[in-house]
């Protein structure tokens, strides 16, 4: 699992490559916390990356998106391939964490919150 | 294909790639396989979870295409633990509100067609049937 954190200015991307599983969040959990959470800036997640997505996965995810909603800051996932937003849509997170198809809706929703 | 595995981080992944593997060489569509391995992940941390409170324990698995279904049996010898009485978590309206872990069966139930549990000969047993589509 591979973790890229980039500095959009107004917000930070993090780019997610590989499967989230039990193993995958294993390795990148605490850096994908602390790139996300501490600063309390708007954040990006392109899931574009991501192949698989399991439970951990998405209590993951669900964690980061609370912890950065606590700070007042928006957390939107972008570009999850079907079958990841299948798994997202079944546990009902578009209408909780924003969801977009790619880098400049997800920013065009930043910016619309 | 039949996996002997013990309740381990390193086995679930060992798992995983073994059933990629067969799944791949029996013809399954790739829809198949991701979503038997959705069904392998969370059974099998299930056990790791519950029905092994130690952390440590034998799981058998067995994995079949039988032509137009995948069918994944997962057995331990741990303390008696029924997946399929977890209450299926409501819709949250709110990132507050949200249930953040337990989706694992959700998720299976998503992916499969049939799941089934049985209590054989101290053993818990659990059958899920996912469609060759």
């Amino acid at each position: 699992m591979q973790l890229q954190v980039t500095d959009l200015g107004e917000a930070s991307k993090v780019t997610l490559e590989g499967r989230l599983d039990t193993p995958g969040v294993g390795e990148i959990e605490t850096r994908f916390t602390a790139s996300i959470v501490p600063p309390g800036r708007n954040a990006l997640v392109d899931l574009s990356g991501v192949t698989f997505l399991s439970s951990m996965g998405i209590r993951m995810l669900l964690t980061v998106g609370r912890a950065l909603k606590g700070r007042n800051a928006t957390m939107v996932l972008f570009g999850a391939q079907p079958a990841v937003f299948q798994s997202l849509e079944h546990v009902g997170m578009p209408g909780i964490i924003p969801l977009a198809e790619d880098e400049a809706q997800a920013l065009a929703l930043l910016n619309s919150a | 294909v039949r996996l002997s595995l013990e309740a381990n981080l390193e086995a679930l992944e060992s798992g995983q790639a073994a059933l990629a593997s067969f799944l791949d060489e029996a013809g399954a569509s790739e829809k198949t396989a991701y979503n038997a391995s959705l069904a392998f992940e969370a059974l099998v941390s299930n056990v790791m979870r519950h029905a092994y409170p130690s952390g440590h324990g034998p799981i058998d698995v067995s994995v079949e295409l039988d032509g137009a279904e995948v069918i994944l049996t997962v057995e331990d010898q741990g303390r008696p633990f029924n997946p399929l009485l977890a209450e299926e978590p409501a819709k949250p309206a709110s990132v507050e509100e949200a249930q953040i872990g337990g989706w694992g069966i959700s998720l299976v139930r998503m992916a499969a067609t049939n799941i089934e549990y049985r209590r054989i000969d101290s053993r818990n047993r659990v059958r899920v049937r996912i469609r060759n589509s």
